[in-house]
């Protein structure tokens, strides 16, 4: 047992260690007593509150980033600040790689570097950045409250008053969560705004949670991550999603659901007001969201298809769009739209029907990665998302019919019904450059070799997934008795595939008869009838059109 | 650009009823893409040539394994058809195939 002494030493250490820094810091403030620091001494800050061996979370989100922060932070004196242990949601930007190889910072614990991936992986080839783990989301913030808590966050926010309050405006995305596990163990916050203004809309971060503020001048970079132009979506996107929606969605009654980035997912958004409406299906599926405001999902919004729509983040351009659609939107008593992206997670894994992802590569057992050789590029939320919640225990219809199907489930608790959650993967059997998406072994095994990782990066395992849609048909995964069976059904939707040719036509014949796998046919959808003139919209401006010109989207999604 | 060529032949008795079209056109040449035209033979004509331009070299047995699956299905006997591929998937090619079949069935 520790002595009284040590106890009390241990308990005070921490705290006047930040006191200290914070004192020392003091002298960069634009005036005395205030937490105003001008953009020409935030280095100069940084080497205050930071020092070598520090826990660092920079706030790197999918949407916006702390740039002008990480910039500074690349420009300390490395031979005084060195040995960051960086730990941050996304590694998106430039600056977030060369605060490594300028020494300052040697490792990283995160969840998703796919915008620097290739850099990501050689510099860990050249030693130059050690990687503590690779986490989803939910995960590296769980672990922000226990062995992973910042000693210093530098986050980002639109405005700021004088007392350090923070308006986060519509991508308020991590902020709330680096702050909280910082300033709750009495670590430092500094955060970067436009400008400091006397009047906040409303207040997104309490100001006595932040020690300075560095007011730049400009927005901070953010990335319109979620706009997906429509004319670039394919008839085969648009045979899939017919698929979804006939043969999962509605078989299901699929209410509430999360969607991936990906263009199927998409292309099922812009069928909802003709496909899924013609099928008598409004009012039925899609009225409840975990998703980033898509603009997509527009034309769904305005038909009266789409209840509610909680996100992670917010998207550019869509901000206007929000305000006007506070029936659907969260949208704050100031008229602006806050997402959350640890409160969507959460939402993404336990209170929804189904989740739509799409990936690279899928073995014969429906492992998943998107992981290539020679990129680390983590995994983001998906994983959360893409799985069956096994701490879920409040029912829907949907979930129940799944649970009911799921023909493997009840091995290990008898006969106890329980629900399921639908995760449902898309994917060519072939992608960009006829590379084939089914595969005998998953380029995730080669990376876990090169990086040295435990075990390999997969990003959905085979037993998560209940439905893998291909143009082939669906695989309905869930209602196979048997890995075998799986396997069958599997290579029955792999097309052309070497995996898809090792399929037994008679077996695939079995396999259809007891509704385990379903060809367009089988779903009563017509091959030829697929193309994108379903779609409720066929270009960005079209979507403009259905926002009645509240959607703005950014400069190089405009044609016109 | 390397092409490669590729030729398919096809015999049997029409199965579809003869419509009225001579001529079709589905689908775009650009990247991951391809276009077919088809046109009608005489009607005496039982056999069909498929004539297959792609620039993605070296597919020649996938190429057989979907137009022959195709073939299967479809009877489309009795027309000359010309394709121009960049690169297509094979479900792309599948895609454009039904919806071929379906523009003669409709004429």
């Amino acid at each position: 047992m520790e002595s009284m002494a040590a106890r009390r030493t241990k308990r005070t250490l921490r705290k006047n260690e930040f006191r200290k820094r914070l004192c020392e810091a003091k002298q960069f403030a634009s005036e005395p007593g205030s937490k105003i620091v001008d953009p020409a001494d935030c280095v100069s800050l940084l080497e205050a509150v930071i020092q070598s061996g520090d826990r660092v979370a920079l706030e790197g989100n999918n949407q916006k980033q702390a740039d002008f922060l990480a910039d500074c932070l690349c420009n300390m004196d490395a031979k005084r600040v060195n040995n960051l242990h960086m730990v941050q949601s996304v590694i998106a930007l430039p600056s977030h790689c060369e605060v490594f190889e300028r020494g300052i910072a040697g490792l990283a614990d995160f969840s998703y570097s796919s915008p620097q991936s290739a850099r990501v992986a050689q510099m860990v080839s050249e030693g130059k950045m050690k990687i503590g783990e690779i986490h989803t989301y939910l995960e590296l913030f769980g672990r922000y409250f226990v062995d992973l808590t910042p000693d210093v966050a530098l986050v980002t926010a639109i405005s700021a008053d004088r007392a350090g309050n923070l308006y986060t405006g519509p991508n308020t995305e991590d902020t709330p969560t680096i702050v909280e596990a910082t300033k709750f163990r009495q670590g430092i916050v500094v955060a970067q705004v436009e400008k400091i203004v006397d009047r906040l809309p409303r207040v997104d971060i309490p100001g006595e949670w932040v020690d300075f503020l560095v007011p730049v001048g400009r927005p901070c970079y953010t990335e319109p991550l979620f706009t997906r132009d429509p004319a670039l979506i394919t008839d085969v996107h648009v045979l899939m999603a017919m698929m979804v929606i006939k043969g999962i969605y509605g078989e299901y009654g699929v209410r509430s659901l999360n969607h991936g980035i990906g263009f199927g997912t998409c292309a099922i958004e812009l069928l909802l007001p003709t496909f899924a409406e013609s099928l008598g299906l409004k009012g039925k599926i899609c009225s409840h969201w975990t998703v980033n405001p898509h603009p997509s999902l527009i034309p769904a919004i305005e038909c009266g298809f789409v209840e509610s729509v909680h996100s992670f983040g917010s998207e550019v351009g869509m901000e206007d769009y929000m305000a006007s659609r506070p029936d659907v939107f969260f949208i704050g008593p100031d008229g602006t739209m806050r997402s959350n992206r640890a409160m969507c997670q959460v939402a993404g894994h336990y209170a929804v029907d189904a989740f739509v992802g799409s990936t690279l590569q899928v073995d014969r057992y429906g492992n998943s990665s998107a992981a290539v050789a020679g990129r680390i590029a983590g995994f983001g939320g998906a994983p959360n998302m893409g799985c069956d919640p096994p701490g879920r225990r409040h029912s829907t219809p949907s979930w129940l019919r799944a649970g009911r199907e799921s023909a493997m489930t009840s091995g290990l608790i008898g006969p106890v019904e329980r629900g399921r959650k639908l995760v449902i993967q898309m994917v060519e059997t072939f992608g960009a450059g006829r590379v084939p998406s089914f595969v005998h072994r998953l380029d995730a095994w080669t990376l876990m070799e090169e990086a040295g990782f435990a075990i390999p990066p997969i990003m959905m395992y085979g037993d998560a997934i209940t439905h893998l849609v291909t143009e082939e048909g669906i695989a309905h995964l869930l209602r196979c008795d048997s890995l075998k069976q799986r396997e069958a059904a599997i290579k029955a939707v792999a097309g052309y595939t070497d995996l898809g040719r090792e399929a037994d036509p008679k077996e695939t014949l079995e396999l259809r008869r007891h509704g385990i796998v379903q060809t367009p046919e089988d779903l009563g959808i017509d091959i030829g009838d697929a193309n994108t003139s379903h779609l409720a919209a066929r270009s960005i401006r079209e979507l403009v059109e259905w926002s009645g010109g509240l959607y703005r989207p950014p400069d190089r999604f405009r044609e016109w | 650009m390397a092409l490669e060529r590729l030729e398919f032949e096809y015999t049997g008795e029409p199965e579809e009823k003869r419509n009225g079209w001579e001529y079709l056109h589905v689908g775009h040449v650009m990247s991951g893409d391809l276009e077919i035209l088809a046109e009608r033979l005489p009607a005496q004509a039982n056999a069909s040539k498929i004539h297959v331009t792609t620039s993605a070299v070296g597919f020649g047995s996938v190429w057989q394994m979907v137009i022959d699956e195709f073939m299967a299905t479809h009877k489309a006997r009795g027309c000359e058809i010309w394709i121009n591929d960049d690169g297509a998937t094979p479900a792309v090619v599948k895609l454009r195939l039904s919806q071929l079949v379906r523009e003669m069935s409709a004429k």
